[in-house]
């Protein structure tokens, strides 16, 4: 049970929270510009990686806000975590 | 099993021979309890390593928690009277005892006793079992919390689980009366139990000495002692030989006898290299048998942690490696098992890990009565061959040493394989016992390191808890909570049969004079139609959506255009998901220039706002909207039928209720008396209708004016069944019922609602992939039974070729009912390609019969919806 230290509320349990998959996959702005294969990608196509990860976190049963997450998959060790819009820390 | 026929018969044998329980059938009459727990320093073990860890850790101003299992404080290290190991020039036992005097007198320190962690998870989230009445006589235990579930988040954790003692293993080794060396020893010292009046111990290792001494201090007889090693020159073995207690050097144990109880053994002396036997056999007469096979640091919590362990070659024991989180390992779960290397390694891990620079342990003296040698054999050799041998590894499941080396021969090479295969460690010990053995002779067999094999995995939890305390509190009523809508009170007063909608209870149907649901459906539904019903649709989602940006807002989540709705007017919306499948739907209300208020689907919508709230915050965080979750804050009656709006003229004579100034799918606020309510004259069943929204606390009331005012028109409350009835008959979808989500617009036929306009909205690309355009997908229809009496099941396969093999199905029914208004069966069905299979017959076969069917349009009743100004 992660401790995730949300950027709006400070530390909670994670059962307060929700993860909501890959980060940093932005929606077309112009999505009938796309190839079926290019909408396919943003679509469905996620990671899923052992190792450093970017993640979606959601506060469900707090504040309700996004934030991002970067974490390893690995040993589950949450390295960093940053507002929606801000960059991402370097590797 | 052979014949297989008889499987029966053995099976009673079988689970019977198996020790197995009984389930219990009732439940669990005790109480249990969770609690959330913080602290600073938790300590898991209160032996010398955790106490004295416990009580440095409280001096130096962490908010400690020290939790044990046992009854009292002190660990194994309470009965160490071994008179050549000293602290302070005091025996442990009586050193220990003051230090734990001195404990109550701590602040920040609080002590949990009967207390088990049995599991630790990441960020040192641990849970503990506290037993608060078990130890209780029954008349105290009333009305009592049996146990707590501790919620433990502890800052730094130190684990001081201390070893598990484990067996030798050698030929008929599970024999009642042979048991571990130390449970001897804690049955003289702590409970005053002699286990036996001819003891003898087998050990390779001096644990056993101490024993010994400790039985023949209190008159215990002690026959003698059978020792793998060659010698030992320690102060305690020297106490034995002088106690005349006879000891057999470099001998092992090659059989056992005795059926109800131990009789004798037979011991033979072992080759230098202890892979066989020599000599003569000796039988010496005994009822009980102590086995030291040295001691194995308990590292479960240590691993379920996350963190690594490493063999360590010359302690044949797993030790921490590589920690994960804010945790040490200290006594000998760390791999320190004497004392004075315990409090040198302790007092270095507590500096390093709470950062002080003195500590209490800083002047201890410690004098200890050395071990010389040890000799590890994890399989012991017998006179037999292995197969006329019984050396059990796994006690509880009768894995013997035997069938190891089989899974070995069958291919089996990963010690998680072997485990499975033999069951080794599988039992409620969890490999406790004999897991390092299991570990030890795979390796031996298999001629590698026992490093290199890795071990298995241990789990949570590390004793057995019961159901009751990991559910706690959460039992009968609160088990899965619900919610009820504010006139639940008049439904269940009035009989209603009651539906879970998500976690709403909602109203089924209303049962008059022995009706069963059938029945009271078709009466409710008929009299929606010609008179009038009242539905409690409190439980539609309703999201309140204000800004600047509100319209454009709905343009995008949509699939038609939002941006001409008039202030005052209402619109059915379809929400699709991105890859262009039907999500939601429902209608929303312009209140005002910037501001609507969104229906969702009572299961859909807490599912609907948290997307929304996704979008807005990380897709479109330009836009100016703000969303308010009202789903609570209003109750909601639904008046239909072509008498609702006489029953709404009584109950509100001040509003103009004229098509003209209040036209289908538009929206009045009006009174009624002092309460204010939102009218909606939308219509989920073709008939005129009316959605009256009231603030929640007074649904109840405004439910019972509508009743009142209606009787004389004969209104009749309907429940969901009925809903869903009268909008089949018109064709209308409930999303999740007849969409699963593959289901396009285009799919369900509501080509009509997608706006080609747009430039975009969730899912639009999606609606032109090559596969959502595919001509034969599966499409929404309506089907009549040629025997109109007859319905269809819901869920049935639909078919056109019946003589095909294997038959190809083209679809399934997902709506059907017997219609009272039209009298006769109808249903929805998604069928294959069916869009273009207007009046083609087909057939659904079930289990006795094809039933014939014809492929027609959804909407069965009143297409060109006349009842809707009626």
């Amino acid at each position: 049970m992660f401790l995730i230290n949300c950027p709006y509320c400070g530390e909670r349990d994670q059962q307060e929270f929700k993860a909501g998959g890959e980060a940093h996959i932005e929606r077309p702005k112009q999505p009938t510009e796309l190839s079926d294969d290019e909408w396919a990608e943003y679509l469905f196509m996620r990671k899923n990686i052992k190792g450093v990860q970017f993640e979606r976190w959601n506060h469900t049963h707090g504040c309700r806000k996004w934030f991002n997450m970067v974490r390893d998959t690995s040993n589950d060790e949450i390295k960093a975590i940053y507002k929606m819009g801000e960059k991402p820390p370097s590797q | 099993m052979w014949p297989s026929s008889f499987w029966k018969k053995y099976e009673f044998f079988i689970r019977h021979s198996a020790g197995l329980g009984k389930s219990p059938t009732s439940s669990d009459p005790d109480i249990y309890d969770h609690r959330n727990v913080h602290c600073d320093v938790l300590v898991v073990g209160a032996g010398i390593s955790g106490i004295l860890a416990a009580k440095n850790a409280a001096k130096n101003n962490f908010k400690t928690l020290l939790v044990d299992e046992k009854n009292e404080l002190g660990g194994s290290t309470i009965f160490e009277n071994n008179e050549f190991n000293k602290i302070d020039n005091k025996t442990p036992s009586e050193w220990l005892k003051q230090e734990i005097k001195e404990l109550k007198n701590i602040k920040n320190l609080e002590i949990k006793t009967r207390t088990s962690v049995a599991a630790y998870h990441q960020y040192n989230y641990l849970l503990a079992r506290e037993n608060l009445t078990d130890h209780l006589e029954a008349k105290d235990k009333t009305n009592k919390i049996r146990q707590r579930l501790l919620k433990i988040r502890a800052k730094k954790v130190i684990l001081a689980t201390g070893a598990l003692e484990r067996p030798l293993i050698f030929n008929n080794n599970d024999r009642p009366g042979i048991m571990l060396s130390s449970a001897i020893k804690k049955y003289s010292e702590f409970y005053g139990v002699a286990c036996g009046s001819k003891n003898i111990f087998f050990t390779n290792n001096d644990s056993a000495y101490e024993s010994a001494i400790s039985l023949y201090n209190k008159g215990i007889n002690v026959e003698a002692i059978i020792d793998i090693r060659e010698q030992s020159e320690s102060k305690i073995v020297k106490k034995v030989k002088e106690a005349g207690i006879k000891i057999y050097w470099s001998h092992s144990i090659v059989d056992t006898t005795g059926y109800k109880r131990l009789n004798s053994i037979s011991i033979m002396k072992l080759s230098n290299d202890g892979t066989s036997v020599t000599g003569s056999k000796i039988s010496i007469s005994c009822d009980c048998l102590g086995v030291a096979g040295g001691w194995t640091p308990a590292v479960h919590l240590y691993t379920q942690s996350g963190s690594k362990l490493k063999f360590d070659e010359e302690k044949k024991v797993f030790l921490p490696n590589q920690n994960t989180s804010e945790q040490i390992s200290v006594g000998s779960c760390g791999g320190d098992f004497k004392i004075d290397e315990i409090i040198k390694n302790l007092n270095q891990k507590l500096k390093d890990t709470l950062n002080i620079k003195e500590t209490d342990l800083d002047n201890i003296k410690v004098e200890i009565d050395q071990e010389n040698s040890k000799r590890n054999i994890w399989l012991l050799p017998s006179d037999k061959p292995l197969g006329k041998t019984k050396p059990f590894v796994d006690y509880q499941n009768d894995a013997t040493a035997k069938d190891i080396k089989l899974a070995l021969r069958e291919g089996f090479r990963s010690i998680e394989h072997v485990k499975r295969y033999t069951t080794t460690g599988m039992g409620t010990d969890q490999g406790k016992l004999g897991n390092m053995h299991a570990l030890g002779i795979i390796a031996d067999t298999a001629g590698v390191k026992m490093g290199e094999l890795g071990t298995t995995t241990f789990r949570p939890p590390y004793t057995p808890l019961t159901f009751g305390t990991i559910v706690g509190r959460n039992v009968g009523k609160f088990f899965d909570i619900f919610r009820r809508t504010p006139m639940n009170d008049w439904h269940v007063q009035n009989k209603a049969e009651f539906e879970n909608v998500g976690q709403w209870k909602r109203a089924w149907y209303y049962p008059i004079n022995g009706e069963n649901m059938h029945q009271a459906v078709q009466r409710e539904s008929k009299a929606a139609r010609e008179s009038a019903g009242i539905l409690d649709a409190s439980t539609l989602g309703k999201i309140d959506i204000q800004g600047s940006d509100a319209s454009e807002f709905l343009n995008r989540v949509y699939t038609n255009a939002w941006s001409k709705l008039a202030i005052g007017k209402c619109r059915y919306g379809l929400m699709l998901n991105e890859d262009g499948m039907v999500y939601d739907d429902g209608v929303t209300t312009r209140l005002g220039e910037n501001h609507y208020i969104m229906t969702t689907t009572t299961g859909g919508a807490a599912n609907v706002l948290g997307k929304l709230e996704d979008y807005l915050q990380t897709e479109w965080p330009e836009l100016d909207v703000y969303l308010t979750y009202v789903t609570d804050h209003y109750a909601t009656a639904s008046l239909c039928g072509p008498n609702s709006k006489k029953i709404l003229k009584k109950i509100i004579s001040d509003l103009d209720l004229s098509d003209e100034n209040f036209p289908h799918m538009s929206f009045k606020e009006a009174n009624i008396g002092h309460i204010q309510c939102r009218i909606m004259r939308i219509s989920f069943t073709g008939e005129h209708s009316y959605e009256i929204n009231v603030q929640a606390s007074y649904g109840k009331d405004l439910w019972e004016k509508c009743m009142e005012a209606g009787k004389e028109f004969n209104i009749t409350p309907y429940g969901t069944e009925t809903m869903h009835l009268l909008r089949a008959e018109k064709g209308f979808i409930i999303v999740g019922q007849d969409t699963d989500g593959t289901m396009t617009p285009i799919d369900l036929q509501m080509d009509w609602i997608v706006s080609k306009k747009k430039y975009d909205f969730i899912g639009k690309r999606s609606l032109y992939r090559s596969d959502t355009m595919r001509e034969d997908r599966k499409q929404l229809v309506g089907l009549l039974t040629d025997d109109p009496n007859i319905v269809l099941e819901e869920g049935a396969q639909i078919v056109s070729e019946l003589n095909q093999s294997p038959v190809e199905m083209l679809g399934h029914v997902t709506s059907s009912y017997f219609s009272p208004n039209l009298k006769k069966s109808i249903a929805l069905a998604v069928v294959r390609g069916g869009k273009d299979m207007m009046g083609k017959k087909l057939f659904v076969p079930m289990e006795n019969k094809n039933i014939n069917v014809t492929v027609a349009n959804p909407v069965f009743y009143d297409e060109k919806n006349e009842r809707l100004n009626a």
